[in-house]
């Protein structure tokens, strides 16, 4: 499902040479439940940027689905992102202006769907996550917990079969780390989905089938 | 991405930063209106112009004056003070009408002498020193009407009159229709006599030879208005007899001889009585009546000479003033004058546009690279939700395009209305200068849409490096963004 072959990636900050990380080779399985865990730093969120397609190996290949990224156009590795990954970020990254009904759709606006068809699957969704009666609700009128419920309907709005989910319950309080935590593992088991999750609390990292740590780059 | 979709995108973008928007526009706005002027001119006035100089038959006559030196201009103002001129015959009509490609030629004879004119039962008497000029009629110098019909070859000598339209704009008269076959009578100076009119006897009394003299005509046509609308049409006979002046000229030496005669009897008859002789006893002589025929003795005042082809004017011209030693002025040099004023302008607006427009290029330039950088984060969440680099550089590209488009139709918006404000003083200023042209500057739609279009392209390849560097982000340093 996912391969990463002796994958290296080093970042130039100020003149000091970081290696996020350092031949790295690693696989996880199809319906998989991953969680990454490791001290800050550590080259984690580097791990799910290469999975996305959003960052590149110096050196490595990085398989996802089959396919060697490196080897897809950025129209394609968008379409892949679009259509198979879902991000998820600690921090949310919605956009402000929107509501969350616009915000749900934003994936749907790089493809030729109707907009029509956008809202309401949008809608659809957003009952799943429970936010049926947000809709119209700018991120700034929700909590941090139905933030982050808005973020994981925009996800997966295009069903993908890979979630990648930087440190989701980071900024959450511990009641609603574990509703968003439950909501994860639900969709693991009902859609089928692929999930690596970093993050470095460990009883949030109990729930998932298989723990890799990573430490300087490397996994342990 | 839907094609509706960077639209409704790109609108909803601009409308987060109005403010800045708006001043953006602006900028265009200023550039656009400079183009949509400049084309309106260059288009729309001078076409417009133009055409109703071809309209009106001016670009293929030939108008022929005695001075070959004279300064006059092509509609026949203008001072003849050469006293060497050639006096314009019927000769060199008819020579003229037979060169080749020429088609039609008539004289022209002012009737200069009156000061006003009324039409009966329609407003007051108004002071305009109406301007009439006989002419032959001629099917070739058929004037464009507004109403009624021209002169025709046939036509009775006198009494019927095509009246120039300025007059029927200076009495407030809507309908041209409505003056068709009305009486127009048209007033000399004060005691001015010499319009064809039989003497009164020398003894008559002063307030006869005082009173204001008139000649009536029916109307049976109105010019169209346009340039040369200030002339009101006679028949050249008409004309010719009310230039024709009747005076008491000096006695004839054989009248005095006879007179000098008579009274040398008679004072050798009194004489001889030795009585005085009274004053009125004396024998005076007769004065001669004479008739002063103005043309026959000094020639038409001009001649008009219409060409097949308006190519060919300028050189029979040439040969008109070489063969006859007449001066044959065309409408060339007036238009070229006038297209040379046409010329500075647009060289100035393509200048203002020119440097408006990149201005505001720059202004666009600047405001979506302030956009990119604030929406830098914005731009990384795209990417990780799918979007492609071409997506992004779509979609500022097609930002900065609105910008341009929303800054030309603002521009086609305050053209408007700058035209409507040139209309009214360029007839204003044209119908004092006998050029009456109506609403030369006019805007086509077609003119007004690729405005739009232009504008609308500026700000998109504007928009080009901004968007690039939207594309070219990295998403993840852009997710770093806080």
């Amino acid at each position: 499902m996912i391969e990463l072959h002796n994958v290296s990636r080093t970042y130039d900050l100020g003149g000091e040479k970081i290696h996020a990380l350092d031949k790295v080779t690693l696989t996880v399985k199809e319906q998989e439940f991953v969680a990454i865990m490791g001290p800050s730093g550590s080259g984690k969120s580097t791990f799910l940027n290469l999975i996305g397609g959003l960052d590149h190996p110096d050196t490595g290949q990085v398989v996802v689905q089959g396919i060697n990224l490196a080897q897809m156009k950025d129209k394609q590795v968008s379409r892949f992102r679009n259509k198979e990954i879902g991000f998820v970020f600690q921090s949310f990254h919605l956009q402000p202006m929107f509501s969350a009904e616009e915000n749900v759709m934003l994936p749907l606006l790089f493809d030729k769907i109707k907009p029509s068809e956008r809202k309401k699957r949008a809608r659809k969704i957003l009952e799943t996550v429970g936010l049926g009666n947000r809709i119209k609700h700018r991120p700034s009128e929700l909590s941090a917990g139905q933030r982050q419920r808005v973020s994981i309907a925009r996800a997966i709005i295009n069903q993908p079969t890979i979630l990648l989910a930087d440190e989701p319950t980071g900024n959450l309080d511990s009641k609603n780390g574990k509703l968003i935590m439950d909501l994860l593992h639900g969709l693991v088991k009902r859609q089928k989905m692929t999930i690596v999750m970093v993050t470095h609390d460990s009883d949030m990292a109990k729930m998932a089938d298989k723990v890799i740590t990573i430490r300087d780059g490397r996994v342990k | 991405m839907r094609f509706s979709d960077f639209i409704f995108v790109g609108l909803k973008n601009l409308w987060r930063r109005r403010l800045r928007s708006f001043l953006t526009i602006v900028a265009v706005l200023i550039g656009s209106t400079a183009v949509v002027a400049l084309l309106i001119l260059a288009f729309g006035a001078k076409s417009v112009f133009i055409g109703q100089l071809e309209a009106t038959g001016m670009l293929n006559r030939i108008t022929i004056i005695g001075d070959k030196d004279a300064d006059i201009n092509f509609f026949g103002g203008g001072e003849v003070e050469s006293e060497d001129a050639t006096k314009l015959t019927d000769h060199i009509v008819d020579n003229i009408k037979l060169m080749d490609n020429v088609i039609a030629v008539t004289p022209i004879v002012g009737a200069h002498s009156f000061q006003s004119l009324q039409i009966k039962g329609i407003g007051n008497e108004k002071k305009l020193r109406p301007n009439i000029s006989g002419i032959r009629p001629d099917p070739e110098f058929d004037l464009t009407l507004s109403a009624g019909r021209n002169l025709m070859d046939n036509e009775e000598d006198k009494g019927k009159v095509v009246l120039a339209n300025r007059y029927i704009e200076a009495l407030d008269i809507d309908n041209p229709e409505d003056v068709i076959g009305k009486t127009v009578t048209f007033g000399t100076w004060e005691g001015y006599r010499n319009i064809d009119m039989p003497l009164l006897p020398q003894d008559a009394p002063e307030e006869e030879w005082k009173k204001v003299q008139e000649i009536e005509a029916t109307i049976i046509g109105v010019t169209a208005s346009g340039p040369g609308d200030g002339d009101s049409y006679i028949t050249e006979a008409w004309a010719k007899r009310l230039r024709t002046q009747h005076y008491y000229g000096p006695s004839t030496d054989e009248e005095m001889a006879r007179v000098e005669k008579l009274n040398t009897q008679l004072g050798e008859e009194v004489g001889r009585t030795g009585r005085e002789i009274r004053d009125d006893e004396w024998y005076r002589p007769e004065p001669t009546i004479e008739i002063n025929d103005e043309i026959k003795e000094n020639g038409f005042d001009m001649i008009y000479a219409q060409i097949d082809n308006a190519q060919l004017v300028e050189g029979i011209a040439a040969s008109i003033e070489e063969e006859f030693d007449v001066g044959a002025i065309t409408a060339k040099e007036f238009l070229d004058q006038f297209l040379s004023i046409f010329t500075v302008i647009t060289i100035v607006l393509t200048a203002i546009g020119g440097i408006a427009l990149l201005v505001a290029a720059v202004g666009i330039i600047n405001t979506m690279v302030m956009s990119v950088m604030e929406r830098t984060k914005e731009i990384g969440i795209m990417k990780a939700v799918g979007a492609s680099k071409r997506n992004i550089r779509l979609m500022f590209t097609f930002e900065a395009g609105l910008l341009g488009f929303w800054g030309g139709v603002a521009g086609i918006g305050l053209g408007y209305g700058l035209t409507l404000i040139a209309n009214y003083f360029v007839n204003q200023a044209l119908s004092g200068d006998g050029l009456a042209a109506q609403n030369v500057a006019q805007l086509e739609w077609w003119l007004a849409l690729s405005v739009v279009g232009f504008t609308t392209i500026i700000g998109m390849i504007a928009g080009l490096y901004p968007a690039s560097r939207a594309a070219k982000l990295d998403p993840v340093d852009a997710l770093r963004r806080e």
